[in-house]
């Protein structure tokens, strides 16, 4: 049977258009329909419930001037660097090494297993191992090594630190699951060509399984800048973000002025500028990683 | 809905090993904590670990040594660098340093546990915390509860008292009815099954009290005839509320003479903004 074809341009381009219009219409609504409201919301002193008034560009005025502000933009500049370099790094090395002659293929479930856990479970997990009265400071005491006891979720940057390893254990194991996929697609005849050739060790992985990682390598790395960039729920529950705020990200200031304080236009200049730092990132990594196209 | 008094509930089994009374002087107070610490138990209990519960300890040592100045701090009509907060807060930085609390991150939902289990001995709290308390099997005859000495003889005695109301909106479709159903809640016999469920006090004075250690605190109300304290939570703005109590998180991580000044003036600072902002509002 022919298929009834749509040789006029217009024709194709309505026809694109019909397609693409509920994928549209549903962005519209559930992004830029709050991101317009919200950026607006940034420009007044909406306090969730009085009526709000026109005060331009004050909220960003009073983040450029406010400590607190750039200690959270120093602490998500630090979960950045954290989750870029635990779960892209430790994800990589528990694929390789239970991949093919490594360790057993059981030990990668270990690390795999913590990623089936929500963060909220994983903060009740590493909060009974953090407290001062907690089990690592316990085990610690235990074998001698009182000199070792901290208090993990009190002091900055220590609780910040550990709230980043608490996080890459849950992490971690979409790494693992994406560069094994990477691994097992890496032709075999590369790799024996790369061996007659005389490499092995590091050198053959180095120059020859890891370059052909290279896509799963993007995929990982912006998984884990959008979640280091979001990260909220580990921190609420483990720390509320203080003690007295010194451990709050963006996201946890953005949800504290917004929701506790009431302060919903000052929450709102954080969440844009919180956007324009997703956006311009992502869109910066994009550019530079994906594929050139015609 | 309800009307609870702040006070120190305590563990009598551990008062009772140690031999100790229930304190009526601040002195007493501290050396039964002094008693109880050298006994290998943790005296008082406090965390910052749910956010809200940094104000009980500053709100109790400040609204002890001076119930005036407490009413003019949460009206904003006093300072937070003002002497008697620095001295308030001096004498809670004393008692730090002596190792009478519990850390500051000890999870706020283990406290019942910890004090049933006698690993803290008192624990400051409005008594409505009494439901949970006997929930957990707890009787008068291992815990009783009093209001916390002044800090001084002379010092007009004090409570902090805390209330759950409902509200009727003004603006509301029907509000005589809504108020008069609101009246009924009040009814005593209503009252009485309500303040029962809870364990409670009524807010509504003709309520009989029958659980023995709401008797207790209500007994020595009515002998101390204490100035009535509105709880700082609810007593000044929310978001300088908020504000502060995350001061005073940091100040329980860290209670050393030195950050008393930095604190406060810190509060203060904030009280300066937000009172100026809610009475341009209201």
């Amino acid at each position: 049977m022919a298929k009834a074809e749509l040789t006029s341009p217009w024709a194709r381009r309505i026809g694109n258009a019909a397609f693409l219009t509920p994928a549209l219409a549903l962005v519209s609504v559930i992004l830029l329909v709050p991101f317009a409201v919200t950026a607006y919301q940034s420009f007044t002193d909406y306090d969730g419930i009085g009526p709000a008034g026109f005060t331009g560009v004050d909220n960003y005025t009073r983040l450029l001037g406010d400590p607190a502000f750039r200690h959270s933009l120093l602490n998500t500049l630090m979960w950045t660097v954290g989750t870029l370099l635990l779960p892209v790094a430790l994800g990589l090395l528990i694929a390789v090494l239970t991949n093919g002659s490594g360790w057993r293929a059981w030990v990668r479930y270990i690390f795999i297993v913590p990623y089936a856990i929500s963060g909220t479970a994983t903060a009740a997990i590493w909060g009974f191992i953090l407290r001062s009265d907690g089990a690592l400071n316990q085990a610690l005491g235990w074998v001698g090594l009182d000199s070792l006891r901290r208090e993990w979720l009190l002091t900055w940057p220590t609780n910040a630190i550990a709230m980043i390893v608490a996080n890459t254990w849950q992490a971690v194991g979409v790494a693992v699951i994406l560069f094994l996929v990477g691994l097992q697609a890496v032709p075999t005849d590369t790799v024996e060509a790369g061996i007659l050739d005389g490499a092995e060790g590091f050198g053959l992985f180095r120059h020859i399984v890891f370059p052909q990682l290279r896509p799963v390598t993007v995929v990982v790395v912006g998984i884990c800048i959008a979640n280091s960039l979001r990260v909220f729920d580990v921190i609420w529950l483990l720390t509320g973000g203080g003690p007295g705020g010194v451990s709050e990200t963006l996201a946890v200031t953005m949800y504290r002025q917004t929701f506790v304080v009431s302060d919903y236009g000052f929450g709102a200049a954080i969440a844009v500028v919180l956007a324009a730092i997703v956006v311009a990132v992502s869109w910066v990594y994009l550019r530079q990683q994906m594929p050139k196209r015609g | 809905m309800y009307k609870s008094y702040w006070v120190i509930y305590y563990n009598k089994h551990i008062y009772a090993d140690l031999g100790l009374s229930v304190p009526t002087t601040w002195d007493q107070f501290v050396g039964n904590a002094q008693r109880i610490k050298a006994s290998g138990v943790t005296p008082f209990f406090a965390t910052q670990e749910a956010g809200w519960t940094a104000f009980i300890w500053f709100g109790e040592i400040l609204s002890k040594l001076d119930p005036d100045f407490y009413q003019k701090l949460v009206n904003g009509e006093a300072k937070y660098t003002d002497e008697p907060a620095r001295k308030a807060m001096g004498i809670w930085s004393d008692l730090y340093a002596r190792g009478f609390f519990t850390p500051p991150d000890t999870p706020w939902d283990n406290e019942p546990a910890m004090f049933k289990a006698g690993k803290v001995a008192m624990v400051p709290m409005g008594t409505w915390r009494n439901a949970i308390f006997s929930q957990n099997g707890l009787t008068d005859a291992d815990y009783g509860a009093f209001v916390l000495p002044t800090i001084t003889p002379n010092t007009k005695p004090s409570v902090i008292v805390e209330s759950g109301v409902f509200a009727v909106p003004t603006r509301g479709n029907n509000v005589a009815a809504a108020e008069k159903a609101m009246g009924e809640w009040l009814n005593p016999q209503v009252q009485q099954t309500w303040v029962n469920q809870i364990n409670d006090i009524s807010a509504n004075p003709q309520v009989g009290i029958t659980n023995p250690i709401l008797t207790a605190v209500t007994t020595q109300v009515q002998q101390l005839k204490p100035v009535p304290l509105e709880r700082y939570w609810e007593a000044s703005p929310p978001a300088l509320v908020e504000g502060n109590v995350q001061d005073l998180a940091a100040f329980m991580v860290s209670p050393r003479k030195a950050n008393i000044d930095p604190t406060l003036s810190k509060m203060q600072q904030r009280a300066d903004d937000e009172w100026a902002k809610w009475r341009k509002r209201n």
